[in-house]
């Protein structure tokens, strides 16, 4: 990640900003760590023994009985292959779509490229509510499917005007020769484009899957009946569970409720097997973040 | 009369795109068919803002209404405060909260050490994956009159008497912002670090020619090479002034401090959709979208004028 | 551009779809119903139902998710159930399981029109919507032929179901009288309050302000050597504090209830209401109330009362169990003493006696309703199913699960004789049981070991108990005008379909020690709030203006809690009294009196 060529001065402001930076750098991950850490060490604690409260570093009584616990009383491991089913199929799909659609956008004497900017920047602002796109999914028949998780996700306006500005930045000659060798604007999104934009890919394709991986409502909404429950409706469900009793309008079923809560060990260790997954991929795509991805305001 | 012309002139050069560029045409047309489907129709519902609409009814049997509920919203009692606290919450978070990721992205830039720097950043976005849930409770415990942040400050001597941080007014915008940012600003910084990451290494040579120091090199090159995703996002985000969002505040918040996080999103979540009002917060989200586009609209014509940058 | 038109013309379907409702079963609720279907001939069998020729099949949504239908399959309970309501039934019951919230998933199925033919667990608001749009239908002559156990134990209290036109369109779920010995609870550490030697429990607010006081002065820190508290709070609005204290001075639902006049005062609006809000606020600068009450969650407050920072507990009486010696009894077996617990007690207003409070209070309808969709082919034999679930030994068998060997009761073949506990021993052979009594195990009778060696609860789960209920009674299952349960052990009382109490049948005392500490000082009577029911219809403005209302009371209470003196808290109580008075707290009262108004007038026929 180094800049080529740039000597690095060593005046003595610089080596305080440095100690600086580094101490405030060190401050910030303990910050931003420790309450992720947390939860894993709540997770590996015996649940009657978390209770007690007061957990810090380390797990006092350790187990791993909520994650045995977890894995045997529920659906989890089905969620997790339909997880990264979703955010493997719907990563893919948005970003070839919204990637050629940013394309098209950018070519200079395509005369509509204002029109369809216009169009889904649009529906960034403006959209459905619940119950017409309820509607409209009933009676397209995607309730209940795997189908409704990247269908109406395909095109992505925020994306669009990400990888747009990014393509501009490539230099014009190479689309234009070969347009010029009869190539149509596929084969040119395909063959010369795409394989330019590793980085800007990498950088939706991971907020893209981030995102897939960490929607629950429409999981919920739109696949109520559970056959294909996401991993992270498991977890929201769990998180819930409390809320959920205390709306409860009888007192005894709100007792019995409250007393079947899930124990936070067994919310925590949820928590972990929801999120460490995806957690992971972020350094397999930092590599991609060097080399020029200049994405900003499309000019003219 | 030329305008005129010049219309007539780009209608002909419409039509004659539709030959020439039918390739680009046709790609457009599906995705404005799958924009229409999936955006445009649902978006015709938003017509029940102006019905007494209850789910079930079919539209021709509910009472037209037109902008009762816009007037009904305007006239409730706490109007002033519920507006005051949008647009501070949310000026908070156009303001701190845009800024910080940036400030994140330019230090951790200054970092040399390549693995620290890989580690910190993935560490950085960790709270993100938090839920709000968690995030409350972990509050709960550190904040609360017997948490560690009031041990702290009374070890220190700062206080004597512990401070029940969550139930002060004065404190409440600060926490919400603060935990905000914590959770947010990893995410929102991987745009800049690669926006940083793709500004032309020779720019550095020829300022360190210039005799261009570190922070004049920030400041000089750095910071311009990311301007146009700056401007971006922010003429994007500004179209969001009225969300100040609802799950946080419902879950930090409680009766002492309403008066300072009750907004336009816990409104509508509270007296809305929890009471299955849906034509009420349904026409408040519509005025909410057509009050953030016409700010979009509007911010990227002066863009456009002073920056010669815009959407579209 | 042939995709261009497409679309346009997908645009304007899809637009007149919306318009025109595009629900797929509307209208409906005002048809005749054929119940001819019903009218079977044949005899009753053991379990006192006809068996249909052909399977009965029940679509039932009772607002479950999947999670629910995947614990129902693990702990096997299910599968009896279903086997047992087919072989003796000829009934076959289909749950729908949802993810979404109920309430949400209702107004979408309205919406869509997918909604099955029997939804139950739903809010009489629900209900009411469901009703409103025709899609709910008429039980008045089902009900008449075929309903002859439900109209009994309903009671007079079946006028309250019937709409302003006299039909029934909805029935009760859980119904009954409220079936807890306590209710508002003013608990205080048994084993701390016995050390004070004091020879009477406190029976005012003012007394109980005292002995809070004593005790904490005798336990400064808890376990940990954390600061202890009486009082703190779960909901995070701190109402449960009210509540309390409402329930000490008679308001009802947050009004006085003058019976003589008629006339309905809100607590904001009376003189008790200030020193309700002085009282509070005293205990509060006092530090008896935990500063972070405001914000803690269920959690915090069970890890509080185990760890003995929290000493008292004002809210419903089982916070003091879970959060206490039934956490301490499982948990930490080895240091807990049967006088460690949290005692639920009673307390009354000065100047009132316990008969005037409304600590304790009870809705014969309770809060869930069950209604039949116009998605019904048979409302016939729905009815007849129904009547059968609210007979004595229908109730029973949903409620406890299939009755057989392996369940914690079934019926005795034969006389005969069984043991029991009496005094603390167990005596073979001292009880007589006739033939045909619902015989409980022998196992289950030690209460206090009941749950430990995982009998009582996980047994029922096996058999599928309360997993089929629909429009089941909640009651007490014993003997009065409506009902008759003479059949059920005689060795145990309180019996419900959740829970049930061994009690000594010589002085009506309770066999066990334990929950004899808990609740022998609980002696608030049970009142009926029935007529004082309100329905909060969305629709209307007075739902919105109410809840307006009620989240600045949230607010006005918060305040006046942690004013910092008594002057400050009494200006706030004031100033907040003004507010919600011109809120339209005097038209809500207006609202909530006409209502229980409407339920007298129903109530009386």
């Amino acid at each position: 990640m180094k800049r080529k060529g740039t000597k690095i001065k060593t005046s003595l402001g610089s080596k305080i900003f440095d100690v600086f930076n580094v101490c405030f750098m060190l401050v910030f991950a303990f910050v931003m760590i420790y309450p992720f850490w947390n939860q894993l060490v709540i997770s590996f604690n015996e649940g009657s023994d978390t209770v007690k409260g007061g957990l810090a570093f380390l797990p006092r009584a350790f187990t791993v009985e909520n994650y045995s616990y977890i894995f045997t009383r529920t659906n989890i491991a089905k969620g997790a292959v339909i997880s990264v089913l979703r955010a493997v199929v719907g990563t893919t799909l948005t970003i070839m779509c919204t990637g050629l659609l940013g394309y098209i956008t950018t070519i200079q004497h395509f005369v509509g490229k204002r029109f369809v900017r216009l169009v889904f920047i649009i529906t960034m602002y403006f959209g459905g509510g619940l119950i017409p796109t309820f509607l409209l999914y009933s009676n397209l028949g995607l309730l209940d499917t795997f189908t409704v998780y990247w269908l109406p996700a395909l095109f992505s306006a925020y994306f669009m005007m990400l990888m747009a500005s990014f393509i501009q930045g490539l230099p014009d000659s190479l689309a234009e020769s070969a347009r010029l060798d009869g190539a149509n604007e596929l084969t040119i999104y395909f063959r010369v484009i795409l394989p330019l934009c590793t980085p800007v890919m990498a950088a939706t394709a991971i907020m893209t899957a981030v995102g897939h991986w960490n929607s629950w409502f429409d999981v919920m909404i739109y696949n109520s009946g559970g056959n294909w429950d996401t991993l992270q409706v498991y977890l929201r469900k769990i998180l819930m569970e409390s809320e959920q009793a205390s709306k409860l309008l009888s007192e005894q079923k709100q007792f019995e409720a409250m007393r079947n809560l899930t124990t936070s060990s067994v919310r925590a260790a949820t928590t972990m097997v929801v999120t460490i997954p995806i957690v992971c991929i972020y350094p397999f795509f930092q590599k991609y973040f060097v080399g020029g991805i200049t994405i900003g305001a499309v000019k003219g | 009369m030329k305008s005129k012309e010049q219309k007539a002139k780009n209608r002909k050069e419409l039509i004659r795109s539709f030959r020439t560029q039918r390739q680009m045409w046709a790609i457009s047309a599906v995705a404005i068919l799958w924009a229409i489907i999936f955006c445009y129709i649902p978006m015709l519902g938003n017509v029940i803002a102006f019905f007494d609409y209850t789910p079930g009814q079919s539209l021709v049997d509910c009472k037209f209404v037109g902008l009762k509920y816009w007037i009904d919203f305007f006239q409730l009692p706490d109007m002033g405060r519920v507006f005051r606290n949008t647009l501070v919450i949310s000026g908070l978070s156009m303001t701190i909260g845009f800024v910080a990721p940036i400030v994140f992205a330019l230090l951790l830039n200054e970092i040399h050490h390549t693995l620290f720097k890989k580690v910190v950043q993935t560490i950085s976005y960790l709270p993100y994956f938090i839920s709000w849930v968690v995030v409350a409770s972990i509050l709960f415990t550190l904040l609360g009159t017997d948490g560690n942040i009031n041990e702290l400050l009374l070890n220190m001597g700062v206080i004597d008497k512990p401070i029940a941080f969550l139930n002060e007014k004065n404190y409440f915008w600060g926490i919400l912002t603060t935990s905000n940012i914590w959770k947010d600003v990893g995410w929102s910084a991987i745009i800049y670090i690669s926006a940083i990451a793709g500004v032309d290494g020779t720019l550095y040579e020829a300022g360190s020619v210039d005799g261009l120091g570190r922070f004049g090199k920030a400041w000089h090159i750095t910071l311009p090479g990311i301007a146009p995703t700056v401007i971006m996002l922010f003429i994007m985000g500004i179209g969001g002034i009225l969300n100040a969002g609802f799950e946080q505040q419902l879950l930090i918040g409680n009766p002492l401090t309403q008066e300072v996080y009750e907004n336009i999103d816990t409104y509508v979540y509270r007296y809305g959709m929890q009471l299955g009002r849906y034509s009420f917060a349904t026409s408040i989200g519509l005025m909410k979208s057509i009050f953030g586009f016409i700010l979009v609209l509007i911010s990227n014509k002066i863009s456009a004028k002073v920056t010669d940058m815009r959407l579209f | 551009m042939k995709k261009k038109v497409l679309a346009m013309l997908l645009t304007g379907a899809m637009a007149f779809s919306m318009l025109t409702g595009c629900g797929k079963g509307s209208g409906g609720g005002g048809k005749e119903q054929d119940l001819s279907s019903a009218d079977l001939k044949g005899e009753p069998n053991e379990w006192g139902w006809v068996v249909p020729e052909e399977t009965l099949v029940l679509d039932v949504y009772a607002g479950m998710g999947d999670q629910q239908e995947l614990e129902a399959d693990e702990k096997g309970g299910k599968a009896v159930m279903d086997k047992w309501l087919l072989d003796n039934m000829n009934v076959q019951i289909n749950f729908q399981y949802s993810n979404m919230e109920m309430d949400q998933q209702l107004q979408l199925w309205l919406t869509s029109g997918d909604y099955p033919a029997i939804i139950t667990n739903m809010t009489d608001d629900m209900a009411e919507k469901f009703i409103a749009q025709g899609k709910a239908l008429d039980l008045t002559d089902a009900l008449a032929q075929y309903g002859d156990n439900i109209t009994r134990r309903y009671g007079k209290y079946m006028n309250m179901m019937k709409s302003s036109d006299g039909k029934v369109y909805k029935l009760a779920t859980l119904y009954g009288d409220n079936v807890n010995v306590a209710g508002s609870d003013f608990g205080i550490r048994y084993d701390y309050w016995k050390e004070l030697g004091e020879d009477k429990i406190y029976e005012t607010p003012e007394e109980y302000y005292e002995v809070l006081k004593k005790v904490l002065a005798n336990h400064p820190t808890d376990d940990n050597g954390n600061k202890t508290y009486g009082l703190s709070a779960t909901d995070k609005k701190g109402q449960n504090l009210l509540n309390g204290m409402l329930g000490a001075y008679g308001f009802i639902g947050g009004y006085k209830y003058d019976e003589a006049s008629g006339e309905m005062t809100h607590w904001l609006n009376t003189d008790e209401g200030l020193e309700i809000a002085k009282f509070m606020n005293k205990l509060y600068r006092e530090e008896i109330i935990d500063p972070s009450f405001l914000s803690t969650d269920y959690e915090k407050l069970m890890t509080d009362i185990h760890n003995g920072t929290i000493v008292g507990n004002c809210d419903a009486w089982w916070y003091g169990w879970t959060g206490g010696h039934q956490y301490w009894a499982t948990q930490d077996a080895e240091n807990w003493e049967l006088e460690k617990r949290i005692a639920n007690v009673s307390v009354h207003a000065e100047g009132l006696s316990m008969e005037d409070t409304t600590l304790l209070t009870s809705r014969f309808l309770g809060s869930y309703r069950c209604i039949v969709t116009d998605k019904c082919k048979d409302l016939g034999m729905v009815m007849r199913y129904l009547n059968w679930e609210n007979s004595e030994l229908g109730n029973f068998v949903i409620g406890w699960g299939a009755p057989s060997a392996d369940n914690v009761w079934d019926i005795a073949k034969e006389d005969t004789k069984v043991g029991n506990w009496v005094d603390g021993e167990w005596v073979e052979d001292c009880v007589d049981i006739k033939a045909g009594t619902w015989l409980m195990k022998d196992v289950i009778l030690d209460v206090d070991r009941k749950e430990e060696i995982g009998s009582y609860h996980d047994l029922k789960e096996k058999n599928g108990a309360g997993m089929y209920s629909i429009a089941l009674n909640g009651n007490w299952l014993y003997t009065n005008e409506l009902q008759n349960f003479d059949l059920i052990d005689p060795r145990v009382s309180h019996v419900s379909i959740y829970d049930y109490w061994p009690v000594n049948p010589d002085t009506g005392e309770f066999s066990n020690e334990g929950v004899k500490l808990s609740w022998g000082f609980y002696t608030a009577p049970m009142q009926d709030t029935s007529l004082f029911a309100v329905t909060w219809d969305a629709t209307q403005d007075i739902t919105t203006k109410n809840e307006n209302v009620k989240s600045k009371l949230e607010e006005a209470w918060a305040n006046m809690v942690t004013a910092e003196s008594e002057e400050a808290c009494e200006s706030i109580f004031y100033e907040y009294r003004e507010t919600c008075n011109q809120l339209g707290l005097e038209e809500i009262t207006e609202y909530v009196k006409s209502q229980h108004d409407t339920n007298a007038e129903k109530y009386n026929g």
